[in-house]
Formats: C-alpha cells, structure tokens, sequence
C-alpha cells in the first residue's frame, strides 16, 4: 500500500503537473491505437459482409454449380430429377441500371414457382404480391427504397425496360442488401440470358455428410464447377485479404511512430527526475521499484491512449469504412459494407497495442532511471554516454538486420501473405534505429559546420546540442524516419503503379470508342448485348474495324479468373496487348486463331506457375478443354486472373454470340469528335453505351486514385504522430538543456537567436529523418513493389521515381518539423535565464 | 558612472507570496572600479548582480548602466546591452559543454554578430594564460581552467562592467587565487569595473569598495567593519 | 407474417394457374375459352399408351396414386403420391423454358399407422427445362425427383414404377395391375353434376395394382407389399353452380370387388343428386353406378390442428341396388392434406378400413378416402372462394 502511494506520487502527480506533455504523449497513443481501431473495425465492417452483393440471396446452400458461359436451362432439369433429397434453386444473376438514379443493383431471377427455400426461413426474402410471373413484374429490396406499385425502368444487358414493382422484399438491417427480384423466366429475358442459368444452389439435408458432389458431377456438364457453398465469399475474402494486411501494416506503422513518442516521453521524466529518482533511492527505493514505477507509468499512458484511441478509432471508421469500402468497390466486387461493430476483439486489440506498445517503449528508460547508483542516478544522464559506446556495436547488429531483411525478400509468400515482405522492413527500420546514432552524430558534425556560416554560431549550437543528446535525438530521427519512409515508400509504390497503369491503359485500350451495356460498368458485371450492335456499328462510316468482346467467369484451379474472347485478328492492326515474355505478337495472334491456345496475364502465370509452351484444361461450357498458352500478358486490370483468347475459335466451346464490349476503330482520317454523335445513331434503341477511350482511362485512373485514399490517409497519420514526437521531443531537449540556453541568454542571445536555436534543431532532425526516411523508404520501396505486390498481387510493376512528389513530401516534411518546432522554440525563448539558472 | 541602482525593490512571487528579494538598494560603480558584494548565502546577491546585468528588471526604483535605465528598454535592447556592456562569470554552469574552449569564449562575439571572433577570442585566452587549451572541451579541464575560460568569455568584448558571482567558490584556495590574480590583472590591463558578489571576506579584501547585503537591505557602511 | 404473404401470393399466382381446378370453384374467366381447347364429349377415342399421359389441350390433369401397403412384419402403411397438371395461356413473343405454360402440382403422403405419423409433402413446378412433365416417349411423368414410369410390355396391363422422396421419407414402388384398367362413366366421360351435363372429365382408373417395394421412413427401409389405386383423369374445367367440395373413396374388398364412390357436395352439407360411381367386379369388368344410386352418410368428425377444418372421417356407405352397406373407419385421423406454406387448399385424403355386408354377408377391405372444401383456408383469397364458389366441372 504504502508503495502504491509512493508510487503514485512519483507518477500520478507528475503527469498532472506536466499536463501538456502527457496529453501530448496520451493523443499520440491514442492516435497510433485510434488508426488499428480505425483500419480494424473498417476491414471488419466492410469485409465481414464483404460478401459480393450477388450472394445476398445465396440462403442456406451447401453447394453450389456455376459454370463459364452459363449453365444450360436443361441441367437444372437433369438436377431436379436426381433421386437424391437434394433442393436445387436456380439463379439467373446479373445487373440491372436503375434509368433514374443511375445506380446498379444486382438482379436476380429465381423460380418463383418450384424453388421451396424461397419460403424457407431466413435462407432468403420472399417478395409479397401477386402477378410473379409477368414478364415486367419486380420485386425491390426494402433498401432501395422503392414503393410497391412503382412503374421502374431498368437498363439490363442492353435493353431498356419498364417493370413494375410488385412489392418489397424485407431484408435484414445487418445486410441490408439492395436488389431487384424477378421470376427467372423475366430475368433471362431482361438479361439476355435465354437458356442459361448463372448458379444452382444445392441444398442438402443437414444430418446426411454424403459426398454429394460425387452424385451431382455425372449430371452436369464436364465444364461445371461444383463447390461448397460461400466459395465465393472465401475467394473475395482471400483476394481481399492481402488488402487488409497492407492496410493492417500501414495502421501499425502509425503505431510503431506512436512508441517513439511515449518512449521519448518516460525518457524526458526519467532524466528530468533523476534528482527525485536518486533522493528516493537513496531513502530505500529499489531498483525493481522506480523501474515499475516507470513502467506503471507507461502502462497508464498506454491505457488512456488505448480509451481514447477506442474512441476516436470508432469515429474514423466511419471515414474509413467509406474509403476502404470504395476501394474494393473499385478493386474487388461490389458489396454493401456492414455494421460498425465494436467488438471484444477490437477492444483487446486497442487496449494490447496501447499499453503493450506503452510498456515496451517505457522498458528502456525505466531500466535507466532505476540503473545505476543513487549518486549516479542524481549526476549526468547515463544513455547518452551508453548509447556512444555501444553504437559500435550497433552497427554491427544493423548490418546483420539488414542482411536478414534482404534474405527475407526471397521468402516465398505464407498463404498468399507475403510474411517475408513485411518483415523486411521492418528489418530495415530496426537496423536505421541502430545507426541512427552515429549516422546522427557525423552528420550533425558537419552539418553544424556547414551551417555555422548562414546560421551564424547557433546553428552550430544547435548541432551539438543534438549531436550532445544522441539518445533521444537519434530515437526522434528514427521516429520520423520511419514514418518519412512510410511516405516515400508508398510514394514510389503508388506513383510506380498508378504510372505502370496509366502506360497499360496506353496501350491496352488501342480503340477510339467502347461501347457496352448501358449502366455503369465495373467488376462482375457481366451485362453482355447483342452481337448485332457490333454489326450495326461496323456499318457507320468512317469505322475501320468493331473488335467484338466477350467476357466469360470460370474456375481454373479453383481460382476465378475472367476469359476475354477478343477478335484477335484485329490485334494485328491493333496491338493491345504486351508480352512479358518477349513473345512475337504476329505468331502469338495466329496461334490464337487456331482456338486451341490462349495467352493468360501475368497474374495467371504467377499464381498458377504456368508459363508459355504449358497446356492447362480449362472447364468451358462444353466441358474440360486443353488449351496450349502461347504468351504472357501483363494486366493491371484488377486482381483477377485473366486470360484471352479468340472468339471466333472458342464460340465452339461457348457458343454464346452476346457481347460484352466492342471496341470501334476509326479510320485515320475520321472525325472524331462526330463519330460519337453517329456510332450513338447507330446503336439507339438499343440499351448501350458509346465511351471515348479518354474517358475510360479518366475513370480508371480516377478509380485507382480513390483506391490508394485510405493509404494516404493512414501515412499522413503516421506522419501527423511524427511530427507530434517531432515537438515532444524537441521541447524535451529544451527542457533538457534549459540551463545552457540561460547562459547563452545571459551572454547575449536574443530572444530571437534562442528561437532560431530550436528551430534549427528541428529543421536538423527533420532533414535528417527525411534523408534517412528516403533512404528506408526508397529500400521499402523496392520491397514493396517487388516482393508484398508480386506476392500479394502478383503484378510486376515498373519503377517509377515520382520525384516531384518525393521532393514535395520531403520539403513538407522538414517543413512540418520546422512547424513542429515552433512551440518549444517559443518555449525556450520565452525561459527567464535568471530563472532558470537560479532553479539549477 | 557605470552602474546605478536608484532605490531599487525586487519581489518575487513565489506561490502567489510576494518575497522580497532586494529591498530599497541604491549604489553606484564607477568606471575601473572594483566593488565586492558581501553577504550570506540568500541574502540577494544573485538578484541584485542580475539586476546589474540586465538579466531582470527591477519591481519598483531604476537601474541604469552606463547611463541607461534598464526598465525602459524592451527585451532586445536589454540583450544588446547584455552584448556590449556586460560580462558574467559564475560559480556554475559556466561553459556550453558542447563547445570548445576558444568557441566558448567566442560566443558573445557571434552571438553580437561580431566577424573574426575567434583570433580575439585566442587573444583572450592567451591572456588568461590558457592559450593551448583552446580545443580543449569543458570536461578536459581543471576546475580552475574552467573559469579562466569563463572569464576569458566575460571579457572577450570588452565590456564595462564584469559582473561575477562568487568566481571562486568551487575553487579550492590555489586556484581561486590564481583566478583573483588574473582578475586584478585583467582589470589593470582593460580598465572594467567589476561587481564581485562573495560571501568570502578574503576574496572582497582585494575591492576597492565592499557592500553589505542582508536580508535583501545594503547595510551600514562600506567597510568590512561593518560586518 | 412474410411467410404468410409469400403463401397468399403463391396462392394467387395459382389462382392464375390453376383457374380453377382441383375442387375449387374459380371465376369462369379466369380459365377463358383458351386456356385450353379440349372438351370433354362422350366417345373420346381412348387410345394407349397415349391416354395414360397428358392432354396439354385440357385445362385440367391429374394421375392419383394411393394405396394400402405392409410390411414384412405385418406393419401398416398408407400412401398417396399425385400429380397435378394445369395448363396456362402464355405469351410466347420470347419463349423461354421457364413459361409458365404447363403447371404441375405434386402430392406425396405417408400414413405410418402405427406411430399415427402423416408425412405430407407438396412440389410445385412448371414443366420448365424438364423439371416436370409428362413424356409419352419416356413412358413418364415427374415433377422432379417424384415419377411415375410404365414400363413397357403389356399395355392392358401396364407395370408402373413410383418413385418418390422427400428428407423424411422415400418410396418406391412396382405397381402390377391386377385388372385393365377402367374408363368411368358412359361414353368415356364421368358426369359430375347431374343438373348439368357440361359437368364432366375424362376418367379412367387402375383399381386394383399389387404393390411391391420400399418404403423408406427417416433411414428406416422396410420391404412393402400391399394395394394400389390409380386415377387418371382430364378435363376443361367448369364451374358446378353451389357446390363447395366433394368426397370420394376408393374401396377394394377382399373379395375383389373394387368401388370407386364419389359426392358432389352443397353449402349445406348435402349432395342432391349428385353421388354417383363404379363398380368394378373381380373380373374387372365396370358398372357405372348411376346419379342417386349410392349412399354416403357421414359418421365422426375430425377437427384439424393445423386448419381448424372438422373433416367427417368416417362413413356409411350404402349401395342398396346391390345390398351393400359398409363402414368406412380411417386407419388414423389426422390424414389431412395440408402443406405448410403449400399451394392447394387443405384436403383429407386418408387410408382406410372398410367393413360391412353385402346380401347379409359379411365382407371388408381397404381403401383410400378424399374430402375437399372443408378447410378454411381457402377464404383468404386462395384458389377461389371454395365455400361460395361452384364446384368445377369435375371431381373423381
């Protein structure tokens, strides 16, 4: 009890005495805690029910049959007649535009009249009126908010429609999935799916475990996929995992930034009480004492920072949930996010980061603070000389990191998380925190010198001022270093890419126009229109070649991946795609048209660790067919394998004539700008869409640039907590070397030059953590795009400087740390010399 | 007359207590002269050598160097008076210990933006008689070294008045002779008057003129008689 | 609630379908003059194999299997497996497989009479992509996983194969006809009603099949033999001015006489006239038991759980041209025909007991009894308005 008591009067009350600084250093956990809560929740909320939103009405299926191209109307048949108690329930899915708010809502068409789990409980809604079976009768999910009886146009494939809303289907508030149901008879026709069903959802009896799939693969297809059910939640979880982990990075990055500072913070008391720790040593404290008494200390901060961060974790979610979610909207599948949830789990986490991250940083002050004898403990702080003599060794166990981090680039991935690739830099980072100090030490020599003459003598003050506590400015250089790093890492890493896209786009998209199914496109889609707009289109005048395109889902490997049938024959005209492997497109192309052989992305390749001159079976419509690949393609479309082929030779295996796209060449001498105006002639009447290829490569540019928002959002976070232990620590050194800045004062310092003082030293460290933070950023970097992409993605991207955005974030940087400086450069000049030198 | 104190009051407020620090002091230094400052540990000497230096400005009454009345200067112009009439040497705290000895004692140079600092700054410390000890940092030298530096540092821009308190009091007798010496001399050589604040009645014996404080009030006569 | 709704609107699309038939009195209307062009006329050229499947031209169908069956220990089973067929008018400017243009309805029931257990069981499809139909080529019909085949051979005597299941239960069965089977009424039409001629169906049944197989109750398989009835009838449907359900019974006496009884029945409870029927002697050969000539009185009465509906399950029967009178006790009560979440009306169809006299001596035997019209379900605007509505132009 009484220890408690002492306990709390060497903590407690200093902290509320210091104010300030502890709220300082409570904010900044509380911002590292705030950012895992953030990121946490968010990934939760949007992945939990991250499901596509095409599985809203998956109900309580055990499996599931899908099959590239479609499955044929007739299998269900074959299915429902099998003299198992099996219950199948057929899906026509896909998309339909709403005319008047523009919105895209997944349409389903399901068997109104024979499917029993439409009734069943909770395994899906069940809509509420009469009329199921006109063909213009539509159900609308409670969410869209549309009222029964409403009359609904509705752009689905490429016609336009006017349906009427029968009722409205009652959705769970957890989900809240917004949709349009019709009978599936309407739906093949509003899709333009005649014949074909997307999914058959197989319901077993739960008590028998017998190997259904057995009995169900005699009667579908040889091309049919039949797999559990969820499949596809675990293929957008798995794809969507990789994600989460750079996010969950990135959020622990802030974290680590967020240790310096609580670090820096113990340390500053611990030196500032040295006086009180060796009073209470020398009356009887022990050692284990003060340094619990330290510790205490940084749990409590920890523990305020992990209420605090709790909360405002909870407010940047909702933020948060917006940017992660638009980016697997835009990346992934589109999906409604979920319910923000506090969870047991999320709290454990916080309250773990928070007072772990508190715990660990105070380890090492408090271990100085109760080292030593009492006299030492009143005399000089004792780091700054340990950290000189160890630095040597330092070294040598930063080289060894680095040794290590490089060897963990070559670790192949954990599951598809590249473990290797995340270690690394942290690796790096652990090894600049070595350094740190004697890289600190020679540069702030010569930078003192090199100042000396435009600062005048107090820069050069200001140099070894900081040179002179090693300890904690070396742990301030690698605090900002780290988050520098962070910045420039993703700098080069977004820049790379976004400038590896932006040259794909180039070069993919050869043609002038696309034309499509109206409504806004994205991933899934799978509207298709008539091959007959192709035709029409290629009638206008001045349209040299219509490169028809179709777009097929399948399984290879039980991996989706996307088939696109193109007109490979316009290839040769139109060269659209590049080879990785150096392949000669003349021969690659008419390879294709023999339609025994396909060329795959470069994600296909990396995934499957297949290559050209490989042959792989692939499951088409008509069965299981032996492709040969004749090239790799790179593709930055998305994170979907991909594989192309041609379409006139593959009709034979998916002989669906719909489209997806067409692309519209003009001739050379064309107009433009008039072509619109007559390929929309062409093609009225018909539910499309005519694009200029400028336009589409805005919008996927303007798409990955809303993908990286998050990403931006969690560095300048990191960098904001840096720039928080930036001024934390400035002032301790202020508070540090008060007595020398009196004296400077009593011999003549202006108010002014005392300013300036500080404010070099922070514009020193700011330079210095920008030039160390470049350095592990640029080495980051490369760890990044060619191991956690490569791995995670499987995109090989090329390198990009981005150097005006690099120069940028460094001048911000030690801008912001000049900034930063401002207030202990205030509090420091403002320090009544007479005062201080009395007080010491 | 180089330094004045006009009736001059102090408080300090201590724990929203009004302490008296200096109560109604008046006294004059006049050029080249050498006056001791003699009291007991508390009794306002530091205050009243601050006072002397600018370094503060008094609660009630004036303090006027060289002529200039301190409270009517605002905090620059007290720093350029500190720059150009002022010298200070302590009993601590007396170097940066990131600086050498020769930087050390060129600081008030830089500081006033005085160019070629540093062969004065070498001249300066010849004269002290620590010449080769130049380079060296704080923690290379002796006691006595140290506050030769100092004065080196307090002299180097030739001020009008040398303000020290107790120079020697960390000293042991040899070394604070020596630096009691080298004062006189320096003094001989560069004519500042010198306020010298002690508690030792051997280091006031070498002044011209001794002040007695107590309790923050100058007592009774100029001579160590009145003691 | 919702599932309530989803019910009522299932309901109403069949109202649409179905226009009609099966017992419930619609709006003429509603099952217009092309619905379906056939119409029942005497001298119908029946013809086999063709005849024992469907006639898309008739608004209405239906193939009705029940029976008695045993086990090797001497267990007691009931059985009813049904298929019903529509025929609905559709727009075919795109057609797809999924229109509704055939609609069929499927019934399969067990009686467990020793643990008193009713497994009911409802299907409802369109012919769609082969999910039910009937094909004369494959010699079936199905709604599913639910079929009947016949297999080839002897087309008097047609073998036919059952095959039905649900999670609960799975039966299949070999049904060997024990006689031809027999075309009821005169002139190959049953009249229903006999203030109205236009009252008729088309109608023949197997009355005796000897059956063979397994029955399957919740893994449970037991090796079953018994006796089997099958219906078979078609027609256009027509509404019966006043009349809000029939009840009908299938009676095969050990001394292998087979009845087929049924009643056309009033709002009041009564039939008028109109009970009527078939006698089939050991021989197989048919009389048609004219308008009036059987007696139906209704004994006990049962009221249902799950519809509150009170169904007489017990019977007299008098046929005194013939000096027949006979009990009719059902093997359990609660035989009710009820679907949760199901698209037809309640009904009670039910295994059965028979004892009695015929000219004095004793006689007995099974069956199969069927009451329409008395669940209140139907008012909540399901097939029609079954109290107030007509009876249709048929009943069995």
């Amino acid at each position: 009890m009484a220890r408690a008591v002492l306990l709390f009067r060497l903590i407690v009350r200093s902290m509320v005495r210091d104010r300030a600084r502890a709220l300082l250093t409570v904010s900044a956990v509380a911002l590292g805690v705030a950012v895992i809560v953030a990121v946490d929740l968010a990934g939760e909320a949007s992945m939990g029910s991250f499901r596509s939103s095409l599985e809203a009405l998956q109900g309580t299926a055990s499996h599931e049959i899908t099959q590239a191209g479609g499955i044929p109307d007739a299998v269900h048949g074959d299915l429902v007649r099998l003299e198992e108690p099996l219950v199948f329930s057929p899906r026509v899915e896909g998309f339909a535009s709403l005319v008047e708010t523009g919105e895209r809502v997944p349409l389903f068409g399901v068997d109104l009249i024979g499917d029993p789990t439409l009734g069943e409980k909770g395994s899906m809604a069940r809509p509420g009126t009469s009329e199921l079976l006109d063909p213009d009768s539509v159900w609308a999910s409670d969410s869209l908010g549309i009222a029964p009886g409403a009359r609904l146009a509705v752009v689905g494939a490429d016609r336009r429609t006017e349906l009427e809303v029968r009722g409205v289907i009652e959705t769970s508030e957890a989900q809240a999935d917004r949709y349009l149901l019709m009978d599936i008879a309407a739906a093949q026709r509003l899709l333009g799916r005649t014949g074909r069903l997307d999914r058959i959802y197989v319901h077993a009896p739960l008590d028998e475990t017998r190997d259904w799939e057995e009995r169900l693969r005699p009667v579908v297809p040889p091309g049919a996929a039949i797999l559990p059910s969820g499949t596809r939640t675990e293929d957008n979880r798995r794809m969507l995992r990789a994600f989460r982990w750079n996010l969950r990075m990135m959020s622990y990055t802030t974290i680590l930034v967020g240790a310096f500072l609580i670090y820096n913070t113990i340390t500053a008391y611990v030196v500032r009480r040295r006086q009180q720790i060796g009073i209470v040593r020398a009356v009887g404290a022990s050692r284990t004492m003060i340094r619990s008494a330290f510790l205490f200390e940084g749990a409590v901060f920890g523990l305020l920072g992990a209420a605090a961060g709790l909360v405002v974790g909870r407010l940047l979610a909702i933020g948060a949930v917006e940017a992660v979610g638009g980016t697997v909207s835009s990346l992934y599948v589109t999906s409604t996010p979920g319910d923000l949830e506090l969870r047991p789990w999320t709290v454990a986490l916080a309250v773990l980061t928070g007072v772990g991250t508190s715990i660990a940083s105070a380890w090492w002050p408090a271990r100085e603070a109760a080292g030593g004898a009492p006299t030492e403990a009143m005399a000089r702080a004792r780091l700054d000389t340990q950290v000189r003599t160890a630095s040597g060794r330092f070294t040598i166990v930063a080289a060894v990191l680095t040794g290590l981090a490089i060897a963990c680039c070559f670790v192949p991935p954990v599951d598809r998380i590249p473990v290797g690739g995340y270690l690394a830099p942290i690796l790096l980072a652990g090894a600049v925190a070595l350094v740190a100090p004697r890289l600190s030490a020679v540069v702030l020599r010569i930078a003192g010198r090199a100042l000396a003459a435009p600062f005048g003598v107090i820069a050069n003050v200001a140099a070894r001022g900081l040179a002179a506590s090693l300890g904690r400015t070396s742990v301030i250089v690698t605090a900002m270093a780290v988050a520098t790093a962070l910045v420039v890492s993703m700098g080069v890493t977004v820049g790379s890419f976004r400038e590896t896209v932006v040259d794909w786009l180039e070069s993919r998209l050869q043609a002038d126009y696309y034309v499509s199914p109206a409504g806004p496109g994205g991933r899934g889609a799978g509207s298709t229109m008539d091959e007959e707009v192709a035709a029409r289109l290629e009638t206008v005048p001045g349209v040299m070649d219509v490169g028809r395109f179709r777009t097929h889902s399948l399984r290879y490997d039980s991996i989706p991946a996307t088939l696109g049938l193109a007109d490979v024959a316009l290839y040769e005209r139109h060269p659209g795609v590049e080879f990785l492997d150096g392949s000669v497109p003349e021969a690659v192309w008419a390879e294709l048209a023999r339609g025994d052989r396909v060329i795959v992305s470069e994600l296909f390749s990396y995934r499957h660790d297949v290559h050209r001159g490989d042959t792989i079976r692939l499951a088409l419509g008509s069965g299981l067919v032996e492709l040969g690949i004749a090239a790799v393609f790179y593709d930055y479309s998305g994170e979907r394998d991909l594989l192309l082929g041609d379409r006139e030779a593959l009709l034979e295996h998916l002989p669906d004539p719909r489209l997806s796209s067409a692309g519209v060449y003009l001739e050379p001498d064309a107009d433009f700008a008039a072509s619109h105006a007559t390929l929309l002639r062409a093609v009225s009447g018909r539910g499309v869409k005519v694009t200029p290829t400028r336009t589409i490569r805005e919008e996927a540019i303007r798409i990955f640039d809303r993908a990286f928002a998050i990403t931006w959002a969690l560095e300048a976070i990191a960098m904001f907590v840096a720039i928080l232990a930036m001024a934390e620590a400035l002032l301790n050194l202020v508070f540090d070397r008060r007595s020398e800045l009196a004296l400077l004062r009593m011999h003549g310092a202006s108010v002014a030059q005392v300013r300036r003082l500080v404010l070099v030293q922070a514009g020193l460290l700011g330079a210095l953590a920008s030039g160390v933070g470049l350095v592990l950023g640029a080495a980051t970097a490369q760890v990044l795009l060619r191991v956690i992409h490569k791995q995670s993605f499987g995109w090989s991207v090329q390198l990009h400087w981005p150097w005006e955005l690099l120069a940028g974030a460094l001048g911000v940087i030690v801008a912001a740390s000049v900034v930063a400086g401002l207030y202990p450069a205030r509090v420091g000049s403002r320090l009544a010399p007479v005062e201080v030198l009395r007080a010491d | 007359m180089v330094l004045r104190f006009l009736d001059v009051e102090k408080h300090y407020a201590v724990s929203d207590q009004r302490v008296p620090a200096l109560n109604g002091v008046s006294l004059d230094v006049g050029e080249g002269e050498w006056v001791a400052l003699v009291g007991r540990s508390g009794c306002g000497k530091t205050t009243l050598l601050n006072l002397a230096g600018a370094a503060d400005l008094p609660t009630r009454g004036e303090v006027e160097i060289e002529g200039v009345r301190t409270s009517s200067l605002d905090d620059d112009a007290l720093t350029e008076l500190r720059r150009h009439k002022i010298g200070f040497v302590f009993q601590f705290l007396q170097l940066l210990p990131t600086l050498s000895a020769v930087e050390n004692v060129e600081l008030p140079l830089q500081l006033a933006g005085v160019r070629r600092a540093r062969p004065r700054a070498r001249e300066m410390l010849g004269r002290v008689g620590i010449a080769e000890l130049a380079d060296r940092h704080p923690h290379q030298l002796s006691g006595g070294q140290m506050q030769r530096v100092a004065i080196a540092r307090a002299l180097v821009h030739e001020p009008s008045l040398l303000l020290a308190d107790e120079p020697t009091g960390s000293l042991d007798d040899e070394a604070a002779g020596s630096v009691m010496e080298l004062l006189l001399d320096l003094r001989r050589q560069l004519g500042t008057s010198i306020l010298m604040a002690t508690h030792s009645l051997e280091v006031a014996a070498v002044s011209d003129r001794r002040l007695i404080l107590r309790d923050g009030k100058l007592i009774a006569g100029e001579e160590p008689g009145g003691l | 609630m919702a599932r309530r709704r989803w019910r009522a609107a299932r309901l109403l699309v069949l109202a649409a379908a179905l226009g009609g038939a099966l017992g419930a009195g619609v709006d003429a209307q509603g099952a217009g003059p092309e619905t379906g062009a056939g119409r029942v006329v005497p001298g119908y050229p029946f013809e086999f194999p063709r005849d024992h499947f469907s006639h898309p031209a008739f608004d209405t169908e239906w193939w009705y299997y029940t029976g008695n069956l045993e086990a090797a220990s001497g267990r007691h089973f009931g059985f009813e497996l049904t298929f019903f067929r529509k025929t609905r008018a559709v727009d075919r400017v795109e057609p797809s497989a999924w229109d509704l243009d055939q609609f069929w309805l499927a019934h399969f029931t067990i009686t467990d009479t020793r643990e008193e257990r009713f497994i009911v069981d409802e299907r409802a499809n369109r012919s769609g992509p082969g999910i039910a139909g009937s094909d004369v080529e494959k010699r079936r019909i199905w709604n599913g996983n639910w079929s009947v085949e016949w297999r080839p051979g002897d087309e008097a005597r047609p073998t036919q194969v059952l095959t039905a299941m649900n999670r609960t239960a799975s039966l299949r069965l070999t049904l060997s006809p024990r006689k031809p089977a027999v075309v009821h009424g005169h002139g190959g039409v049953s009249r229903k009603a006999a203030a109205d001629p236009r009252a008729a169906s088309h109608y023949l049944s197997f009355t005796r099949l000897a059956a063979t197989g397994t029955l399957t109750i919740e893994s449970e398989a037991f090796a079953v033999t018994g006796l089997a009835w099958m219906d078979h009838e078609f027609f256009a449907d027509y509404p019966i001015e006043g009349k809000v359900g029939w009840d009908w019974m299938s009676i095969q006496l050990d001394d292998g006489v087979d009845l087929m009884l049924f009643g056309i029945r009033d709002a009041n409870g009564g039939y008028g006239a109109d009970t009527t029927g078939t006698l089939v002697d050991a021989g197989g050969a048919a009389r048609h038991l004219e308008f009036g000539e059987v007696i139906l009185r209704p004994g006990r009465r049962w009221r249902s759980g799950s519809t509150e509906a009170e169904y007489p399950v017990e019977w007299e029967v008098e046929i005194p041209g013939i000096g027949l009178r006979l009990d009719v006790r059902p093997r359990i009560d609660a035989q009710e025909v009820f679907a949760e979440g199901g698209i037809l009306p309640a009904y009670w169809e039910g295994a059965v007991v028979v004892s009695g006299e015929r000219e004095g001596k004793p006689t007995g035997g099974i069956g199969y009894l069927e009451m329409t019209g008395y669940a209140e379900e139907f008012d909540t605007g399901g097939i029609g308005d079954e109290r107030t509505g007509a009876e249709s132009g048929s009943a069995r």
